[in-house]
């Protein structure tokens, strides 16, 4: 009875700790989120917090941006920096409510090519479950998630000289989707401004950022025209200043 | 006497006359203080349950519009969640890297993901999301994002067992 009575004791207990693992918050704070740097500072650092409940345990590796098979001038496209990146530590634990640094570092920048270097560090969290606590149902389909926040680092070598076509996606009253595709030398940010040919009247504007190609949507505050104006404007609070040449502004036909 | 007093003069000059640089200087500076993006996820659930799923139960679904379940399973199912908090207007990229690769054999299991989305901070109505892999978005105005992961089991002629995957949710701050 007095053996029965502790095995009953025992599953209580770890069902409680299966469900408070469950109910307690697994969460990462980064900043910054986004990282535009040269190559006078090839160095810097990320701030991870933990405002949850739970220990985060989070697993660092970067990757760099996926290689256009349409591009055959190589040497013009976008760098991958990962290659030169070095993050310290790879993995940490965070307990809740703690805030830990992780630092980075690109190792001799110098034989890089002129223009921006792409590295996305991502952080990949998961719930710090100790050894004897983890418990699997026996007969449940069950598909794990992994979250993983990606913080995008360009470093720009010299002047970066993004090169945008735009092009319509698609288009109705209220929105246009823009096909923005980069043929130059590093990613572009900043916002996006419709306006007629003349640059008199504007029709809409939205932030982007452009690394080879990306689709963007812009609400629409008129109905455009058969030829429109599609003009850049440069998210200088970011970009170090003087780094990064800006698009010039280019006619669409619908 | 004399040169005690003239000592005292210099020094309260030089000393007016720093005090009027300083106010010159604080009067000339201007603090300029550009705040980091940053991005913060919360996780709700990290695991996609659909319960227990007899050997020829059809298609089991996970609806993430409503949180229900369809199709012929029980015992207790859960979906994903994520929370994505950061400045109104913060544009962010979700990816879904789904597990289970296409295309199916007959006896494999297959999986395929369905996403919805608020803009509420709290428990919400959840708009049904496009099947695509991935997702463009803004923070809404109230400073949140909430996207509920389900999907869809297609596990009809697979051997009877416990399948577990693994998928992989990239979110990035564009």
């Amino acid at each position: 009875m007095q053996k029965l009575a502790r095995i009953l004791a025992a599953t209580l207990l770890l069902t409680h700790v299966s469900q408070a693992q469950e109910t307690s918050e697994l969460a990462l704070k980064v900043t910054p989120a986004f990282k535009w740097t040269t190559d006078a500072v090839p160095y810097g650092d990320l701030q991870l917090r933990n405002p949850g409940t739970a220990a985060a345990e989070i697993t660092i590796v970067a990757t760099g941006i996926a290689a256009d098979p349409d591009r055959t001038d190589a040497p013009s496209a976008i760098g991958d920096l990962s290659r030169h990146l070095t993050v310290f530590p790879p993995r940490l634990i965070i307990p809740p409510g703690e805030t830990r640094i992780v630092r980075y570092a690109v190792m001799d920048p110098a034989p890089l090519s002129e223009g921006g270097h792409v590295a996305f560090i991502k952080l990949r969290m998961a719930r710090r479950t100790p050894v004897d606590q983890v418990r699997i149902p026996d007969t449940a389909h069950a598909i794990r998630i992994n979250y993983e926040l990606r913080v995008p680092l360009i470093l720009l070598k010299g002047v970066g000289e993004p090169e945008i076509v735009a092009q319509i996606a698609s288009q109705d009253e209220k929105k246009l989707i823009l096909n923005l595709s980069n043929r130059g030398n590093s990613p572009w940010a900043g916002t996006v401004h419709l306006s007629s040919a003349d640059g008199l009247q504007s029709f809409g504007s939205g932030a982007v950022v452009v690394f080879q190609e990306g689709t963007f949507e812009i609400a629409l505050l008129a109905p455009l025209p058969d030829t429109f104006q599609v003009g850049f404007e440069s998210d200088l609070d970011w970009i170090p200043e003087h780094s990064l040449r800006t698009p010039t502004p280019v006619l669409v036909s619908r | 006497m004399f040169l005690a007093r003239l000592l005292s003069f210099l020094c309260l000059s030089c000393l007016a006359a720093s005090v009027g640089v300083a106010k010159q200087h604080a009067a000339m500076s201007v603090a300029v203080e550009i705040i980091p993006p940053t991005l913060t996820l919360s996780v709700s659930s990290a695991r996609l349950d659909f319960g227990q799923i007899g050997q020829n139960a059809g298609p089991v679904e996970l609806h993430p519009e409503s949180g229900e379940r369809s199709g012929e399973a029980y015992g207790a199912h859960r979906l994903a969640g994520l929370l994505l908090t950061g400045s109104p207007g913060t544009q962010v990229t979700v990816e879904v890297l789904p597990p289970f690769s296409a295309p199916r054999s007959a006896t494999q299991p297959y999986f395929r993901h369905s996403w919805a989305r608020s803009h509420e901070c709290t428990q919400a109505a959840f708009e049904r999301l496009p099947d695509t892999t991935t997702l463009q978005d803004k923070i809404g105005e109230s400073g949140c994002t909430q996207i509920r992961v389900g999907g869809t089991l297609f596990a009809n002629q697979a051997p009877q067992g416990r399948y577990v995957g693994e998928m992989t949710v990239q979110i990035t701050q564009l």
